[in-house]
């Protein structure tokens, strides 16, 4: 399904439309743009019209951002107290930024800081599924994991003979150089620092 | 005076939500054949601005999705209507007799007599 929807100018309208709706939160965005997506590509295999008309007829990005305003229910009044939700979004900036430094730092602290990390990545309102994978998984422990990948050799396959063979080898890692220990240490200082940029972009606006 | 546009906007807005939960209501739909309902019943101008109302009535639960393989092959998101979808729709239906009776009752009595 999803080839027809690499072609250059829905790959582009997509985007424009994803940044149109950088305001919403992410599960929302993702399924607006989902189904804008599946209606392109279910249009290109079954109706005659062609791509420029196909995407003309959904509208531009603005008009289909537009949507949201035609149907939502009308926003609070500002002299209303604010709802709790509201208010629990204005302070996740630093939830943001606390969660990025926790994820590649947080094992410093007692070695559990980088699970608060994970929790906040998690409990977030801000990233996608894919972003809270990434984060947990490139690399667990952030810095330190990266520390202990470099040096501790991961073993290869079972059964490998340990009394009597060099225990370097057939090490997944044999030892890496200090080039390639500190660019390992540097992958999770770089997804933390796109966690970090992606969250704070997709701020809410202030009403 | 004012332009048809914005009278026949205006409309669309109230009615929109219900027109897709009535059709959801009589069978299954994925995006595009609801779109496509819409647009040729003059009641969605862009295709596109289906979709933030698609995502609001399922957060609301009032429509829901589900995965099916189509003919072409690749699985689609399907829209179901759920039992509040339902019951919503019947209040709408109810309210909305009511309501264009008495609109046109209005447009079509004599000019000077008291509907």
């Amino acid at each position: 399904m999803n080839h027809d929807t690499d072609i250059p100018e829905v790959r582009h309208y997509l985007a424009a439309l994803e940044t149109r709706l950088a305001q919403l939160p992410p599960e929302q965005s993702e399924e607006i743009v989902f189904g804008v997506r599946e209606h392109i590509s279910d249009a290109l295999s079954r109706d005659d019209r062609s791509l420029a008309e196909i995407l003309a007829a959904l509208g531009t990005p603005d008009d289909v951002a537009s949507g949201l305003a035609d149907t939502a229910p009308p926003p609070p009044l500002t002299s209303y107290p604010q709802p709790a939700a509201a208010l629990r979004r204005q302070s996740s900036t630093l939830w943001v930024v606390a969660t990025a430094i926790l994820l590649p730092f947080g094992a410093f602290l007692a070695g559990v800081g980088w699970l608060f990390g994970v929790a906040g990545l998690w409990m977030g309102t801000r990233w996608r599924t894919w972003e809270k994978i990434l984060g947990t998984l490139v690399l667990p422990f952030g810095v330190v994991g990266a520390r202990y990948l470099a040096f501790l050799p991961l073993w290869g396959p079972l059964g490998t003979d340990a009394q009597t063979s060099n225990p370097l080898e057939g090490a997944v890692f044999p030892g890496l150089s200090l080039g390639g220990t500190v660019a390992l240490a540097c992958v999770p200082l770089a997804v933390a620092s796109y966690l970090l940029i992606v969250g704070l972009r997709r701020t809410p606006a202030r009403p | 005076m004012v332009p048809n546009d914005s009278v026949s906007s205006n409309l669309r807005k109230g009615v929109l939500e219900y027109c897709v939960l009535a059709m959801i209501g009589g069978g299954d739909m994925y995006g595009l054949d609801i779109a496509n309902g819409l647009q040729r019943r003059g009641l969605l101008t862009s295709e596109g601005t289906l979709y933030p109302l698609l995502a609001r009535l399922r957060r609301n639960g009032l429509v829901d999705t589900s995965w099916r393989e189509s003919l072409q092959g690749a699985p689609r998101r399907y829209y179901t209507l759920t039992a509040a979808g339902h019951d919503s729709l019947a209040t709408f239906a109810s309210i909305w007799d009511t309501f264009s009776a008495s609109v046109t009752e209005i447009l079509t009595s004599t000019p000077g007599e008291t509907p």
